[in-house]
């Protein structure tokens, strides 16, 4: 299958293919969707509307809101010096470990798309496994690799190169590597996709006009493939900026990132509505992504009806 | 997708022919095995951790003792919360495949204006950090006057775990040619038998895919679980977060172990599915 | 030695159990045009990702103007090769693609604007050096590609299968083109293809390949004339197989099949026994009347069988049956004839019978096959 100039969408992307003849009535096939879609109305747009209600300092009692409405929170959060350090430091976070897992993910991609080895399925498997141990182990993972008692530093003082115990938790690379280690899988899965859609026999042609193995991969391969990265690196990103188990157990006080903050807001300082305004902010910058993901890849793009 | 075929190595084993050596990148598989030792190199410590004698975590472990695992029973919150998660999740997936997937059919099959609109609204809560819904969830329940419960939990979790069964069906119908469907129909099969011997067992790898994701995530959830968690309808992993909040010990070790002895079954059923689709 | 380009000897491919390409031995000389022709899973286009470098051969070697280059790998062999999908680069534009090649060997930048615009001028694609693969139909895909392996000036240009995604007329013309091209450049081409017109139209020399072997090589003419093996006749053209016995006595060979006896003008490398007669559709005469077995120039045959003790009247095959169906195809219309004791219809050329007139399923007819234009094969 070639990879057209076009370009391919890694997301799943409907068609509308209805039998004809004889196929149920257009709007009773809609209807099959009304379970979903009332859970969603109900059970998302209805609890982000009274989020962002709340944020606007209204109070949310059963069946009604009360209070003013004022966006005196949201002027609040914007002089917080604090605040503005923590989105900061979320987006560098976040695009770091973006950065690193795409170095990082796009060989082990190439290894699952080409391989014919049969050590490929167990490969897959162990980049998935972070997700699947869940946030907890992760951290208390790093935790021990990286502690103060940890693996690192026990052997870097038993070889004698060490006479202090290195600082690596509680700081912005542990948060990197756990943050990294944690979406890793996500990286990789885009980028097999499109690498798999690049028909071989353009590397042929490469070959056969003279381009070495290495040549062939800087012409052909990581071009195509850029598509593939760019979805990964979006996924990750957005992952990032959503964490929050992660940057609170292995960050540290000089670390903290929006998710946690939402945390904090929310249950040290009991501010309800300064979490929710957090919050909000926290969606536009996922909204944001979202829309850049809808521009390039177009997910909701219809097929052609087959 | 199709796998490209490589051309493959034959072996050399001619007359006094000389064979160029196959070197694909050179070193692409030393770096591939060190990186999955580094992706599981922490999860293997904590299994180490789990089992050391000492009553705070160190590395290298001074013991080995079964203590942290057999303790396990008798924590009253180790009890309570395993139930709960496994419950939380199986009714979440659940609920999940019966609003997903007849969902996955409106929007693969029909033809009606506004689809990609309804499309989009049954994806939406994937765009947004599980943290934030957390909050919001926390909203809702307050202005629907319910007392917060494991049913709060469910709830949620089917909230963020249906559009992962809508994504995986609608995938697999969108590739699955509509000739099937139209063959038992032309045959005599009316729109449900056709659906339910034609369509549904095509479909079922991809929906169990979606399933044993959505079952996963909601399994190891915490964020969606934090402002709504009360002592009964506590999680699995939300009381272990609560607990490694403030002790450090092996025990924390164990209750993730055996998390992931759960959670187990499921990666290699997920993983298998995810593969066939990819 | 003469001008050999390329040569195979004993080359072999095996996958496992079984066996791609079974002891090939090929040559080609310089400027010729050879295409290796045969059914899907024949070893062909294993045998072309051989000479390419994709492939391995397990056996054997392959040579190219003498030096071998199976050690080699693709990228050293200065092969040009025209993909079944094209294969154009699609982050490049019409230019980078064909240009491509020559970057590689760092030919200067004037040098290369030079080369590649005399390259798509000859295929007719000058005008759309700027345009992206993605805007290109089809047919002018293919001109790219093909321009771009010949730029690199290869000693050997390969094709395998360029033409099985267009439409007919597309293809019928660029099999004329691309023909013409390859020979105003001289250039030694090997064609993979499983469409013997397209063969027929191209060749120098086609090589029919069954099964991992060349069953024949030869030109055009001779395969379609004198098919040496049962697949070659089935291969190119279409005909007709009856199976009988071959005897041979005094020096005069006879066959024997659909209850008749037929003296062959000359003794056929087929051993006596078992046998099996092939014939075209233009080789079906029609009988005069009265006589089914009298042929036109028993004369001239009488005399070359002076001596022999044949049956004159016994010069041809008699073919007498019902037509099952006739079939208008434009240029040419052709008939199947059901006879006695032929399980599969006899196909013919109808034109002797259509002057008298049209003619249906059912109708009678009674034709002759001359002994000389009969194919005798063993088995």
């Amino acid at each position: 299958m070639a990879l057209t100039g076009a370009g391919a969408a890694p997301a799943a992307a409907p068609a509308p293919v209805a039998p004809r003849g004889g196929a149920r009535p257009r709007a009773r096939t809609g209807l099959l969707a009304a379970p979903m879609a009332a859970l969603m109305l109900a059970g998302f747009l209805l609890p982000g509307l009274l989020m962002f209600a709340s944020s606007l300092g209204a109070g949310v009692r059963p069946f009604s809101l009360q209070g003013e409405l004022s966006w005196a929170k949201y002027a609040e959060l914007a002089g917080s010096a604090y605040l503005w350090r923590v989105l900061g430091f979320t987006l560098a976070v976040s695009a770091g470990v973006a950065l690193v897992n795409a170095v990082l993910a796009y060989p082990v991609a190439i290894f699952l798309a080409r391989s014919r080895s049969r050590l490929n399925r167990l490969c897959f498997l162990i980049t998935f496994t972070p997700v699947a141990v869940g946030m907890n182990m992760v951290t208390m993972g790093w935790l021990i690799v990286l502690g103060r008692n940890g693996v690192i530093n026990s052997l870097l003082s038993m070889a004698g190169l060490t006479s202090e115990p290195l600082p690596l938790v509680y700081g912005m690379s542990a948060v990197v590597i756990g943050l990294a280690h944690i979406s890793f899988t996500f990286m990789v899965l885009p980028i097999e996709a499109v690498l798999r859609t690049i028909d071989p026999a353009l590397e042929r042609a490469a070959r056969s006009l003279g381009a070495s193995r290495w040549r062939t991969f800087v012409d052909v391969t990581l071009p195509l493939s850029w598509e593939g990265v760019a979805a990964g690196m979006l996924i990750v990103f957005m992952q990032s900026c959503g964490a929050f188990v992660i940057p609170l157990l292995l960050g540290g006080s000089g670390t903290v990132m929006l998710p946690v903050s939402i945390w904090e807001t929310m249950t040290v300082a009991n501010d309800r509505a300064g979490g929710a305004a957090i919050a909000v902010a926290l969606t536009l910058i996922a909204l944001a992504i979202l829309a850049v993901q809808l521009k390039y890849f177009n997910p909701l793009r219809d097929g052609d009806g087959r | 997708m199709s796998t490209p075929a490589r051309p493959s190595e034959a072996s050399a084993a001619a007359r006094g022919a000389i064979r160029a050596p196959r070197r694909p990148f050179p070193l692409l598989g030393a770096y591939v095995a060190l990186v999955c030792l580094v992706l599981v190199l922490p999860l293997a410590v904590v299994l180490v951790i789990s089992f050391d004698t000492a009553s705070y975590i160190n590395f290298p472990p001074q013991g080995f003792h079964l203590q942290w695992y057999r303790s396990l029973p008798d924590n009253a919150t180790f009890a309570r919360s395993f139930a709960n998660s496994l419950i939380v999740a199986g009714a979440s997936t659940a609920l999940s495949v019966l609003a997903g997937v007849p969902a996955a059919l409106a929007i693969a099959r029909g033809r009606f204006r506004g689809r990609g609109l309804l499309y989009g609204l049954c994806l939406s809560s994937l765009t947004v950090p599980w943290i934030v819904y957390g909050v919001a969830l926390l909203f809702v329940w307050g202005f629907l006057g319910l007392r917060l419960s494991i049913w709060t939990l469910i709830f949620g979790h089917t909230v963020i775990g249906a559009p992962y069964v809508l994504r995986t069906a609608v995938a697999v119908l969108r590739d699955m040619p509509a000739a099937y469907e139209r063959g038992a129909r032309s045959l005599g099969a009316g729109p449900l038998r056709a659906f339910l011997t034609v369509t549904l067992p095509l479909m079922a790898p991809g929906i169990r895919a979606g399933a044993a994701f959505a079952f996963i995530i909601s399994f190891v959830n915490i964020p969606v679980s934090l402002f709504v968690t009360t002592a009964e309808n506590i999680t699995m992993p939300v009381a272990v977060f609560n607990y490694m909040q403030y002790n450090f010990d092996p025990s924390v070790a164990a209750f993730s172990i055996l998390q992931l002895v759960v959670i187990g079954l499921f990666i290699g059923f997920a993983a298998r599915a995810a593969r066939q689709e990819a | 030695m003469s001008d050999i380009a390329l040569e195979l000897a004993g080359v072999e491919k095996r996958y496992g159990a079984s066996t791609a390409v079974a002891g090939m031995d090929l040559a080609i000389g310089k400027g010729e045009f050879v295409s290796l022709l045969g059914a899907s899973g024949c070893g062909k286009s294993t045998t072309l990702m051989m000479i390419a470098g994709f492939e391995q051969p397990d056996a054997g070697e392959i040579r190219v103007r003498g030096r071998r280059i199976d050690p080699l790998p693709p990228d050293r062999r200065n092969v040009g090769v025209v993909f079944q999908a094209y294969a154009l680069f699609p982050h490049m534009s019409v230019a980078r693609n064909v240009e491509y090649g020559l970057r590689l060997r760092r030919i200067p930048a004037a040098e290369r604007r030079r080369r590649v615009a005399a390259i798509l001028d000859l295929v007719n694609m000058g005008h759309l050096a700027a345009r992206m693969p993605a805007q290109l139909s089809g047919g002018q895909q293919q001109r790219v590609a093909l321009a771009r392996a010949l730029v690199i000036e290869p000693d050997i240009l390969l094709l395998d299968e360029p033409f099985s995604a267009l439409d007919r007329q597309l293809r019928e013309r660029l099999q004329r083109e691309v023909r013409e091209v390859q020979q105003k450049l001289g250039i030694t081409t090997i064609f993979v293809t499983h469409d013997q017109e397209e063969a027929l139209l191209m060749s120098d020399r086609i090589a029919v390949m069954h099964a991992g072997r060349i069953e024949q090589c030869a030109s055009p003419q001779e395969i379609y004339q004198q098919p040496g093996t049962r697949i070659a006749a089935s291969f190119i053209g279409r005909g007709t197989f009856l199976p009988g016995e071959l005897a041979a006595a005094g020096g005069r060979a006879r066959f024997a099949g659909l209850g008749q006896e037929v003296a062959l003008p000359a003794a056929p490398a087929a051993p006596a026994g078992r046998a099996t007669a092939f014939f075209r559709p233009e080789d079906v005469r029609r009988a005069g009347r009265g006589k089914a077995a009298a042929a036109p120039d028993a004369g001239a045959v009488r005399a070359a069988a002076a001596g022999a003790g044949v049956n004159p009247d016994a010069q041809a095959l008699r073919l007498s049956g019902r037509v099952k169906a006739v079939y208008f195809q434009g240029a040419a219309t052709s008939a199947e004839l059901l006879v006695d004791g032929l399980a599969e219809p006899v196909l013919l050329d109808p034109a002797e019978w259509l002057r008298d007139g049209p003619l249906r399923a059912g109708d009678r007819l009674d034709a002759y096959v001359d002994a000389a234009s009969l194919r005798i094969f063993a088995g």
